[in-house]
């Protein structure tokens, strides 16, 4: 099956200050299809994921060149509104980051920083960000208790959740289970699958195995430059070029 | 900076196996054309008894090869590596059989009927420069002498199919005993079969240097 471009690269580079940290990235996003990046550390994926919802903005001294576009509009440029674009292009990050409050308001935050005030519309609306989160039936009876009584893996699933309330078109994941036990890694994973029926997700992972599990495609970065994308399965049984086989096969790291 | 040095020793290790089981499995094949062709019985003996041996060698690498997915999950070129050699013992296993079930017809007293002698003694001749020609590609990762092997398969066909015509002319003109006849039959056809699986390990090969598939006539499937 075809799907259409979600977001996309073209030319892309990148500068923390005076090193270049992404070089001529082109890379398309396929919309409702899991896209992994892996590379070793170092290598530009968290950078080039920041950059599809201008998370790098926040840092002092950075700037991009060439584009990055969302539903064919570049989105790289001061004129756009940084706040919208992070409303469709969500983010969960490493290690799970719930605010201090509870598991109720950590999911409506969102809905009433963006001026949603209608409660039956708040309500459900978390509501139907746990159960995508897969977390509902955990949480249910306990929804006005401190999120920061949750496990770990509860707390990133919530992060999901808090991610998933405001209807985002792109989820972005940045080692979404790195900080997590087996069983919690599983669950994200199979949440993953499910998550990608209705939304487009970019995952970086330094775990391999998880790349292979969950995403459609998968890129291949190393030293800033994008080396080799293609379907998962090409790049895990037959990759075309040798820096990929070299890296995935632990020949070098 | 190599981040798997263990794995890819074991690895190393694991084709050390295959390759003296291709070793072994020659050993079987020779056996098996001195016993059929030569008459040598003893032979025959000793590439029946050899089979328990190779039997166990295959189960054996068929472990380790589970043992190192399982365990060492491995994806691209050592993935195919661990895939090729479990499907590659297989193809051994099969071809040794072959060479019990030539020795087992010369032990049951079989003699090549007319002057069929020739046409089977040239099978026999190709199916060994198959065998060879395969194993070398799988012990020095050679592509070039894999499809080649894969080319010769169609003349081992045409080879198995003279010979087992002069054996049914021989027996239309009553000049082999029937038992014969069936007997040098089925040894061209386990000749035959030989050259299929020499056929199959190279193409095997091609699958995990290459990651294609080839399909019936040397195409990448």
């Amino acid at each position: 099956m075809q799907h259409s471009v979600k977001m996309a690269a073209e030319n892309l580079d990148f500068y923390y200050g005076r090193f270049r940290a992404l070089e001529s990235i082109n890379l398309e996003i396929p919309e409702r299809q899991v896209s992994a990046l892996i590379g070793p550390s170092g290598c530009g994926k968290s950078t080039f994921l920041r950059c599809l919802n201008r998370m790098n903005d926040l840092i002092p001294g950075t700037r991009t060149e060439g584009a990055v576009l969302l539903d064919g509009v570049k989105v790289n440029v001061p004129s756009l509104d940084v706040v919208e674009l992070r409303r469709k292009v969500g983010m969960v990050f490493q290690k799970p980051n719930p605010f201090p409050k509870t598991i109720f308001e950590n999911v409506a935050y969102g809905l009433r920083v963006g001026g949603v005030s209608d409660r039956n519309f708040i309500s459900s609306q978390v509501e139907k960000s746990l159960i995508a989160a897969g977390l509902f039936t955990e949480v249910k009876d306990r929804l006005h208790d401190s999120a920061l009584g949750l496990s770990g893996g509860q707390q990133q699933r919530l992060c999901i959740a808090r991610a998933v309330a405001l209807e985002p078109e792109v989820l972005l994941m940045d080692e979404p289970a790195s900080a997590l036990d087996p069983i919690a890694t599983q669950k994200i994973e199979e949440l993953i699958a499910e998550l990608k029926r209705n939304y487009t997700i970019v995952i970086v992972t330094h775990s391999m195995q998880q790349a292979a599990r969950v995403s459609d495609r998968t890129a291949f970065f190393y030293m800033g430059q994008l080396v080799e994308v293609g379907p998962t399965e090409g790049i895990f049984t037959r990759p075309a070029k040798q820096q990929t086989e070299d890296y995935v096969t632990g020949r070098f790291g | 900076m190599e981040t798997r040095a263990h794995f890819h020793a074991e690895l190393e290790a694991l084709k050390g196996r295959v390759t003296a089981l291709c070793g072994l499995v020659e050993d079987s094949r020779q056996g098996a054309v001195a016993a059929y062709l030569g008459r040598d019985l003893g032979m025959a003996k000793q590439v029946i008894e050899a089979d328990r041996v190779i039997n166990q060698q295959t189960c054996d690498i068929d472990d380790a090869c589970l043992k190192l997915l399982a365990l060492e999950q491995p994806v691209a070129l050592d993935l195919r590596r661990i895939v090729g050699y479990a499907r590659a013992v297989i193809n051994l296993e099969r071809l040794a059989d072959e060479a019990v079930n030539i020795a087992e017809g010369a032990l049951a007293g079989a003699g090549l009927p007319g002057d069929c002698d020739g046409t089977l003694q040239r099978l026999s001749e190709h199916v060994a420069a198959m065998y060879a020609l395969a194993a070398r590609s799988f012990v020095g990762d050679d592509v070039d002498a894999a499809m080649e092997v894969c080319r010769l398969d169609e003349q081992a066909r045409e080879l198995a199919v003279a010979a087992m015509r002069c054996i049914t002319q021989s027996l239309s003109q009553c000049q082999a005993s029937p038992e014969d006849g069936v007997r040098a039959i089925l040894a061209c056809r386990s000749f035959e079969r030989m050259a299929a699986h020499a056929a199959n390990i190279a193409e095997i090969l091609v699958f995990i240097v290459k990651g294609v598939v080839l399909s019936q006539k040397c195409q990448p499937r």
